[in-house]
């Protein structure tokens, strides 16, 4: 088969797995066609694939072009500056494709999109041909864009052909090792995950596993975040000549093994006066070596991607079992309980569990460098902790997934479903007034008081998770009764399952506003906290000011749910 | 069994009008189901059944017209109504993530269902449709059988006096649908509670039916008793034996159908 014809045919399986995406980010169409016709339920659905499609494009060709930026400005580290920027931009342009992956992934474990195209009669090399291709078309503009920002920079940078050309081919590499890595953690993630079994001993792997997995895949996505922090080694490592074992590993490891490769074509001097040097040499080949590593990926990928879309390669394993009891618990407890297994079991929401982790890394970082705690120093470290925690809530929306109608037909009411999800937010925030209480034990506070404000912006985080997903999720309507001649009306609370996606534009427009209304029920203490301080010059005046503010706000948004 | 309000009449609904855009899927529609009763619904594809379910559990609101289950507005008093319930929706929606354990937990927990109670009917109904295998398996891996068996006990676990099934023998083998049809007599004879049912399967409907809607194009065109309806059909152009012979008469589909095979026939078999 033709490639052309390959790519025509591959758009229809793209179509059915990116309608069956935005179906899941929706959560709940048929709420949704219930107010228009299904024929428009539809097209919006596609559409807002597009406009996802869009936003994400823009964001990764933005990432990649940003850190070029630097580069403009003369210098006269411009070797260094140039290294930095190829290799955050690729770094960048990775953790977006890696994330991006995340979300669509799910939707290709089922084997429905193509189970029309499996019967037709393909040559197998065709069928694996025309489902990779529909699996390309969900990202192509993503990394069209990537790899032409990246090299047009390059390009209009430097005005050198040679290191445009070496940037295409790092671009090209880079782009297949975030397709590899996505897929290969997606599977490792769905073997683990859908295995049987319930002892304990099950149950404490899964969570080590959820942790170690969810780490593994922040660091693909955020690695760039840490760049920073490296420059100074770069720096470092290029006037040593990359004599430095620190230099040694930047010519061996991908991205900075390119950055150094494409560098060098403009500054030859980063690997020494030498023409030839045996670090130059090695860095060609290694780049040789990632070229050969990205087509076998490449390859192997499209293997992959084919035998599951036959639905090969699952194994389930099942235990029978005699012993059906079960637990019931209050509602509430057990809706947070199913939230949670739901969310740790979908690669689009799993990794956020690893939050914890970086917040205490993140804390611990900020904390270790100052030997006096001042409130300052205190509402900078939870701020990273909060800016976590905005992510937590919109993503609690995605674990209903398609079963919305289930949920919608269960007698709950919506303060349970709003409330639940919220208390998982906290306790994903918890971990920080936890760590700073034990650090806060090691070093001076500039008021002992001190020690209670992070306990006391739990509640605005309980507050403001709670307000983020009621924007969502909860409408109120008014209800007309008539029993004989005697006519009432009252306002109740509704479950509305219109979801949540980052596709829709009414959905962008609702997740700004949400997140402004975020940041805004947690800023209410913090700035209730700093008026009573610089009125009184009293922390514990300051604290009381901060507590009733958070607990006022938390009944206000309590109440509203609860009419 | 749940408490609730002693009507006779389980379901009443009036004039109800559904319009999706410019789609009209219910026009007008009543209906009544009184306790004791089984009501199947039949009707073709779009005539509105699923809408109709969806509309007397409170899932979606109707453009027009009044529903009332056990004396309540499902809109106005969703948590009563869905505690009525027993739902099984066509497609067998579930939470593909859990585990069949770890989902009737969750609807034994919201249902507020007693431990002791809850235990021993999961673990008898788990035991009669055979889910021993699946028990602690992720939902997205059982067939579309198992899961609407899953499905099934979910919504038995609480005894509901109202039990809303769409197409629900989908998928099921035959121990399991002969299982469920039991239950159902069972459920409407000794617990004096009610059924409602969509199917396609006319076999089924006309063995446990004890009432039948012809649902068409949005309305009920014809109820009653599969006697009742014989009478009704043979009025138009002749006598009907099974209820395959009523619903096509009384939807006026019997020509459309003679028409259709005729053309076909002459597409596919006439070319040798």
């Amino acid at each position: 088969m033709k490639f052309r014809e390959a790519w025509r045919l591959s758009r229809t399986p793209y179509l059915e797995v990116a309608f069956r995406s935005a179906q899941l980010n929706r959560a709940g169409n048929q709420s949704r066609f219930s107010r228009t016709s299904p024929e428009q339920g539809v097209r919006s659905i596609i559409r807002s694939t597009r406009i996802s499609k869009i936003t994400f494009t823009f964001f990764i060709g933005i990432g990649s072009a940003f850190p070029f930026a630097q580069y403009a400005i003369p210098s006269d580290h411009n070797s260094t500056i140039l290294i930095s920027a190829i290799s955050l931009s690729l770094l960048i342009s990775l953790g977006y494709l890696i994330l991006y992956l995340f979300q669509i992934l799910p939707s290709f474990t089922s084997t429905e999109p193509y189970s029309l195209l499996s019967t037709l009669p393909f040559e197998p090399r065709d069928f694996s041909l025309v489902t990779f291709l529909s699996f390309v078309r969900t990202f192509d503009s993503q990394v069209i864009c990537a790899i032409a920002v990246q090299v047009g920079a390059m390009a209009l940078l430097t005005h050198s052909a040679v290191a445009s050309f070496l940037m295409l081919i790092s671009s090209g590499i880079n782009v297949t090792f975030g397709i590899a890595i996505a897929i290969f953690l997606s599977r490792i993630f769905y073997q683990n995950m859908t295995r049987g079994g319930r002892s304990i001993a099950v149950s404490v792997s899964r969570i080590i596993f959820l942790v170690t997995w969810g780490i593994a895949v922040m660091s693909f996505g955020f690695f760039f975040d840490f760049l920073p922090y490296l420059t100074s080694y770069i720096d470092h490592a290029v006037r040593s000549n990359l004599s430095t074992p620190t230099g040694a590993v930047f010519a061996l490891v991908h991205p900075f093994s390119s950055a150094l490769v494409i560098t060098s074509t403009v500054y030859p001097s980063v690997f020494g006066s030498q023409a030839i040097s045996a670090l130059r040499v090695l860095s060609y080949f290694i780049l040789v070596f990632y070229l050969g590593l990205g087509i076998f990926l490449g390859r192997k990928t499209i293997g992959v991607v084919s035998s599951a879309a036959r639905g090969q390669g699952v194994n389930i394993i099942r235990k029978a079992t005699k012993e059906f009891s079960i637990k019931p618990r209050a509602p509430l407890f057990a809706y947070i309980l199913k939230d949670l297994r739901m969310a740790t079991k979908s690669t689009a929401t799993a990794f956020l569990f690893a939050f914890p982790i970086f917040e205490i890394i993140i804390v611990f970082l900020s904390f270790s460098s100052v030997s006096r705690f001042s409130a300052t120093i205190i509402f900078s470290s939870m701020s990273i902790g909060l800016f976590f925690i905005m992510f937590m809530s919109s993503a609690l929306l995605n674990t209903e997934a398609s079963a919305i109608d289930l949920t919608t037909s269960l007698p709950l009411r919506p303060i349970t479903i709003v409330n639940a999800k919220a208390v998982i937010v906290a306790l994903m925030y918890l971990p920080v007034p936890l760590v700073m209480l034990i650090l806060e034990n090691h070093k001076i506070l500039t008021s002992p008081v001190l020690v209670f404000v992070p306990f006391i912006e739990i509640l605005a985080v309980s507050t403001a998770g709670a307000a983020q997903i009621s924007l969502f999720i909860v409408g109120h309507r008014k209800v007309i009764t008539e029993i004989g001649n005697k006519r009432t009306s009252k306002t109740v609370a509704v479950f509305q399952p219109s979801g949540f996606s980052l596709m829709g534009s009414r959905d962008m427009v609702r997740l700004a506003t949400s997140v402004a209304l975020g940041i805004g029920l947690l800023a209410v203490p913090i700035g209730s906290y700093a008026i009573s301080y610089l009125l009184t010059s009293n922390h514990f005046t300051a604290i009381i000011a901060m507590a009733v503010s958070a607990l006022v706000e938390f009944t206000v948004v309590e109440l509203l749910l609860q009419r | 069994m749940s408490q609730i309000p002693a009507f006779s009449s389980i379901i009443e609904a009036s004039d109800v009008v559904k319009q999706y855009g410019t789609v009209t899927a219910l026009s007008g529609l009543n209906l009544k189901v009184t306790r004791g009763e089984i009501y199947g619904l039949l009707g073709p594809n779009g005539a509105g059944k699923s809408t109709l379910i969806k509309i007397i559990n409170g899932l979606i609101e109707p453009t027009s017209g009044t529903v009332r289950v056990l004396g309540y507005d499902p809109n106005a008093n969703p948590v009563e109504v869905k505690s009525s319930i027993g739902y099984v929706s066509e497609n067998s929606t579930l939470y593909e993530s859990l585990s069949p354990r770890d989902f009737f937990e969750f609807v034994a927990s919201v249902r507020k269902i007693d431990t002791k109670l809850a235990n021993e009917r999961v673990a008898r109904l788990a035991t009669a449709f055979g889910l021993n295998e699946y028990y602690d398996s992720p939902i997205a891996t059982l067939s579309m059988g198992t899961k609407q068996k899953v499905s099934i006990i979910a919504s038995l676990m609480h005894e509901p006096p109202l039990l809303l099934l769409d197409e629900p023998l989908n998928g099921l083998d035959a121990k399991s649908s002969r299982i469920l049809k039991d239950l159902i007599s069972f459920h409407t004879e000794k617990n004096r509670g009610a059924v409602l049912f969509s199917t396609h399967i006319m076999e089924v409907a006309e063995h446990i039916c004890t009432r039948i809607g012809i649902i068409y194009q949005g309305k009920i065109v014809a109820e009653g008793s599969l006697d009742e309806l014989r009478q009704a059909a043979s009025g138009r152009q002749g006598g009907a034996a099974t209820l395959e012979e009523v619903f096509l008469k009384l939807t006026h589909e019997e020509e459309e159908i003679a028409e259709t095979v005729r053309t076909l026939r002459e597409a596919f078999f006439t070319t040798n």
